[in-house]
C-alpha cells in the first residue's frame, strides 16, 4: 500500500501551504485533508486527486506521478483479489495467506 | 473495449447478483458527478460534444488517438475472441494516454464516438483509486469484468447525452416543432446513434415529462 497520508503532506509542506490553505484551494474540506494525511483514507477518487492536483498548482498528471499513482497501481484491496484467484485455483486458506505472504515478503524487496 | 462488454456480460451471465446491482448503481452515479464536473471545469464546450474536456480535464497527459487496425493482433487479445472484432482500447503511458478505435468506413462515426467516449470511460476508471479499490474487492472475475464494461457503458452514454443538455434539446425541439421530437431528431443533434438515443428517452421519459 502507498502511503498516500505521507506523501500528501510533503507536497503540501513543499507547497507551503497549511491543511486549511490546501483544503480551500482545493475546494475539499480541511477534514479531508487532514484524514487523508492521517492515512485514514486509503484511496483518492480521480475528481479528488483532480481537486488536490489544482490546490496544489501541479497538473494532473505530476500530482498523479507524485504520490505514486501513475507507477504502482495496486490498491489496498489488491490482497484480496489474489486471495479470491488463489482460492479459484482450489488453495486452501493456509495455502492463500502463506502465497499473499510470500508476495508481501517479495515486494518489501522491491522497495528501495 | 465496447466488445468486451457483450463478452463480459455473456460470461457472466447468470441474472445479475445483489452485488452487481449495487456496484453499477453506485459506480455510474459516481462518474455521473465527474461528468458533471470535466464539463464544469472545460474551457468550452461545443455541441455535439467533443473530448477536448476530457483532454483537458487529464491535464498535464497528452492524448493521442489512432486506428486499432494499426496496432498488432497479440497486443489486443480480446479483440479476436469469438470471432468478433473488437472496437476500441487504452494504454495509459507516462506522459501519454492513447486511445485506439476502429476508423473502418464501415463503422459509422456515431459508433466510433462511442466507442472513444467508452474508452475514456475505462481510463477514469484505471485513475479513480477508489473504484479500483472497489473493483479489486469483488471476488468474481467475470462479476467484476462485468460491471466495469456496464460502468464503462454508462460513463459513455452519460458523457455524449448528458441529461440537462438532453433536456433542454428535447424542449428547444418541442417549442419549435409544436410537437414532442423523435429520437431520431436528437440523434442527429448530439451526433449519436438512433439507437443509442432511444436508450435515452427511455432513461429519461418520466423526468422529461414533469
Amino acid at each position: 500500500m502507498l502511503p498516500l497520508g505521507a506523501k500528501l503532506r510533503e507536497l503540501r509542506t513543499n507547497a507551503d501551504l497549511s491543511q486549511n490553505e490546501l483544503a480551500v484551494k482545493a475546494g475539499v474540506s480541511p477534514a479531508f485533508v487532514y484524514k487523508l494525511e492521517a492515512n485514514e483514507y486509503g484511496t483518492l477518487s480521480i475528481d479528488k486527486s483532480q481537486q488536490l492536483a489544482k490546490g496544489l498548482g501541479m497538473t494532473f498528471r505530476d500530482f498523479l506521478e507524485a504520490v505514486g499513482l501513475l507507477n504502482d497501481s495496486s490498491t489496498p484491496k489488491a490482497n484480496l483479489a489474489l486471495a479470491s484467484a488463489l482460492r479459484k485455483r482450489k488453495l486452501n486458506e493456509n495455502q492463500v495467506k502463506q502465497v499473499v505472504s510470500y508476495v508481501d515478503f517479495i515486494e518489501q524487496g522491491n522497495k528501495p | 473495449m465496447v466488445l468486451r462488454q457483450n463478452i463480459a456480460q455473456e460470461r457472466y451471465g447468470k441474472s445479475y447478483s445483489p452485488l452487481y446491482i449495487a456496484l453499477v448503481f453506485k459506480w455510474r452515479c459516481h462518474f455521473y458527478n465527474i461528468i458533471l464536473k470535466v464539463f464544469g471545469n472545460a474551457k468550452e464546450i461545443d455541441f455535439p460534444i467533443l473530448f477536448t474536456p476530457l483532454e483537458q480535464y487529464v491535464e498535464g497527459f497528452t492524448v493521442e488517438y489512432g486506428d486499432i487496425n494499426a496496432l498488432p493482433p497479440d497486443i489486443i487479445p480480446e479483440r479476436h475472441e469469438k470471432n468478433e472484432v473488437g472496437e476500441g482500447c487504452h494504454f495509459i503511458g507516462k506522459d501519454t494516454i492513447y486511445i485506439f478505435y476502429d476508423q473502418s468506413p464501415s463503422i459509422s462515426p456515431q459508433r466510433q464516438r462511442f466507442t472513444i467516449a467508452h474508452e475514456w470511460g475505462h481510463i477514469f476508471q484505471r485513475l479513480d483509486w477508489d473504484f479500483k479499490s472497489d473493483m479489486e474487492g469483488v471476488a468474481d472475475p467475470e462479476e467484476r469484468d462485468a460491471i466495469i464494461e456496464s460502468v464503462a457503458h454508462h460513463f459513455a452514454n452519460n458523457y455524449l447525452v448528458p441529461f440537462p443538455l438532453f433536456q433542454s434539446q428535447y424542449l428547444k425541439h418541442r417549442k419549435n416543432l409544436c410537437k414532442e421530437p423523435t429520437p431520431y431528431a436528437l440523434a442527429q443533434c448530439f451526433n449519436v446513434s438512433e439507437s443509442m438515443m432511444k436508450i435515452c428517452f427511455e432513461k429519461h421519459k418520466d423526468k422529461i415529462k414533469q
